[in-house]
């Protein structure tokens, strides 16, 4: 008996098979299988191609399990990218896969963590809307973590 | 533009054929706004409209990464714009460790109890539940507990799941909210008192309990702890053990340290162990009301035994004479042995690592690390050499053995041939892993590996690896 396939459709409406047993590593789509046998295509709308592909080279990974924890660290440090590793974390936060959902914010957040405010901002794109005097006021209620 | 992108799919795909189930339809919505989005990084013009771009992933994904900075770095992310003012406020881990109060401790400017104020006004800030709360206390000159106590009163609100205390101080008297926290499943304590008030199977989701340098003694009275969700169970340095009188009839992982009079006879009477981890540390005159027991009984009483780990001082807990060559049923669960600072030029101590090596057939991972030797033992022939060369002594093949790692090694005669005997009795090794103590010269390195190499091997397969020691 052939392996049983499912095809994820991205945002952009590109399609993506992968087996059945491996895209049940994702907690979402395990639930519409057991729901309706997912038959038909499923589709991801805020998840873009290119971070669809590289969701399905996660779960298609060959790894014994407790060589895991390292693979899906190194897989996401090789996507050191702020922008992508959000994508990344987004799309496993849809569909509930944790260990790389966690992997991808914490290494965010190992990126971020020697940044400086105004470095923060810049990486993850929040315009500063506080005036000088608010930003102290802040900073002395918090004197202790400036 | 559709593309397969597996080639291995044999379906046709029509786009009329999606079914948007319920639960993305939210989703969909955020469909425009996310498109602008991840418009940024692809190289496309931004409107005045653009937002920042974590402001728009959910707050769980926020949270999940503030969760991980430091806390201080967590806090100041509420100067980063006005709508990151409260973000910090919900996240669910607060981690106050060791590296957090050492900063304070360090920097008199706050005071000498001031860590903990900030402790307490960043909690009564948090809004929302915790899942997992930290805090070390350190080693400094405290006047008094009572803003601990108020930590404790303000966690008790907050449906904590996780809670670690650690504490370098005097003995700490846990005030009774602790006992509200009733959704607890993992609870570490370090160096506490439990007032009487304090009934540990309240916690009765309770799954990991660790604690560390706790005296029963004062506490528990020898009353029965029932703990029926308990998975894991961690003594480390604890005094009066025998008194702490706990039924855990899920219990998997056993892991006791240093406890000078731990009962294990009666710890040990659970079923379903998986994993058991003994370690004296202290030779056997310094314990108190320990029982001897024999090793049959040991491990008759580990029917589901995956993984057993042990030093060598514990073999000395096992009566002297009770160690036979065969027990009467083998551990057949039995996978991975791990035996800590064992030395093989004492006889009890070889003639329990022969005994567990004999009596598990399905093992297929020893990992040994080795005591340094007595200096008169290191050259001396001494009976366990005698014994390691008798035609008799390991009359078993390791049929499964596939990885052994033997570390600290000093290259005494009895370890050699020890090595030589595992060699000769394991047909299916696949990687024999040395690394020679730090207290050996690159001469003695060579001897050892030179020696070793020339051992005749069962298996055709094993590879050999020698490391340098680790510094």
């Amino acid at each position: 008996m052939s392996k049983k396939t499912l095809t994820l459709m991205s945002k952009d409406k590109q399609l993506f098979n992968i087996e059945e047993h491996l895209a049940v590593q994702s907690v979402t789509i395990r639930n519409m299988v057991k729901e309706d046998g997912a038959s038909s295509v499923i589709p991801l709308p805020r998840v873009d191609s290119e971070t669809l592909a590289l969701v399905i080279e996660y779960l298609n990974r060959q790894q014994a399990p407790e060589e895991d924890e390292d693979y899906v660290k190194k897989f996401v440090d090789e996507r050191g990218e702020i922008p992508t590793l959000l994508e990344l974390a987004q799309a496993a936060l849809d569909l509930d896969i944790k260990k790389l959902m966690d992997a991808a914010c914490m290494k965010v957040a190992d990126l971020i963590k020697d940044f400086t405010l105004e470095e923060v901002r810049e990486a993850l794109r929040i315009e500063n809307d506080r005036t000088p005097e608010e930003e102290k006021a802040i900073r002395d209620e918090f004197q202790w973590a400036f | 533009m559709n593309s397969v992108t597996t080639p291995k799919s044999k379906k046709s795909i029509v786009n009329s054929n999606v079914k948007f189930h319920l639960f993305l339809l939210p989703f969909i919505c955020f469909e425009i706004f996310l498109n602008l989005m991840t418009g940024y990084h692809k190289g496309m013009l931004l409107t005045c409209a653009e937002k920042d771009r974590i402001s728009d992933l959910p707050q769980h994904l926020i949270g999940s990464i503030l969760e991980r900075l430091p806390i201080e770095d967590a806090i100041r992310t509420s100067i980063l714009s006005k709508s990151w003012r409260y973000r910090w406020t919900t996240i669910t881990v607060l981690l106050f460790d060791e590296q957090f109060s050492k900063k304070f401790v360090e920097n008199e400017a706050f005071g000498r109890n001031g860590f903990i104020r900030i402790v307490n006004d960043v909690l009564m800030l948090h809004n929302g539940p915790i899942s997992k709360f930290s805090l070390h206390i350190p080693r400094i000159d405290l006047d008094s507990f009572r803003e601990v106590d108020q930590t404790m009163l303000l966690i008790s609100r907050k449906r904590v799941q996780e809670l670690v205390l650690t504490n370098s101080n005097r003995c700490y008297e846990l005030p009774s909210y602790v006992s509200s926290c009733l959704e607890l499943r993992t609870l570490e304590l370090e160096n506490c008192i439990f007032k009487p008030l304090l009934k540990l199977e309240v916690f009765c989701n309770l799954e990991h309990l660790h604690l560390r340098n706790i005296d029963f003694g004062a506490n528990s009275c020898g009353t029965l702890v029932t703990l029926p969700q308990l998975r894991r169970l961690v003594l480390v340095t604890c005094k009066n053990v025998y008194y702490f009188n706990i039924k855990a009839s899920q219990l998997q992982a056993l892991i006791v340290f240093g406890c000078p009079d731990a009962m294990f006879l009666r710890l040990l009477d659970i079923p379903c162990f998986r994993v058991v981890c003994l370690y004296f540390v202290e030779s056997f005159e310094h314990f108190l009301r320990v029982e001897r027991m024999k090793l049959t009984w040991l491990l008759s009483n580990l029917p589901k035994v995956e993984g057993l780990f042990m030093d060598g001082r514990f073999t000395k807990f096992l009566s002297a004479v009770e160690i036979p060559k065969l027990l009467p049923s083998a551990v057949n669960s039995l996978g991975y042995l791990r035996l800590d600072y064992f030395q093989l030029s004492d006889l009890h101590q070889l003639h329990a690592a022969l005994s567990l090596l004999r009596n598990s057939p399905n093992l297929k991972k020893l990992w040994m690390r080795l005591q340094m030797e007595p200096q008169v033992m290191r050259y001396d022939a001494g009976p366990t050499s005698i014994h390691l060369e008798s035609m008799d002594c390991l009359d078993k093949t390791l049929n499964r053995l596939q990885t052994v790692e033997i570390i600290s090694l000093e290259g005494s005669r009895p370890t050699l041939l020890f090595i030589k005997l595992l060699l000769a009795h394991s047909p299916t090794l696949v990687k024999l892993t040395i690394e020679p103590s730090g207290t050996t010269d690159a001469h003695q390195r060579i001897n050892i590996a030179m020696d070793v190499i020339r051992f005749p091997r069962a298996s055709t397969k094993a590879e050999l690896i020698f490391l340098n020691p680790k510094p």
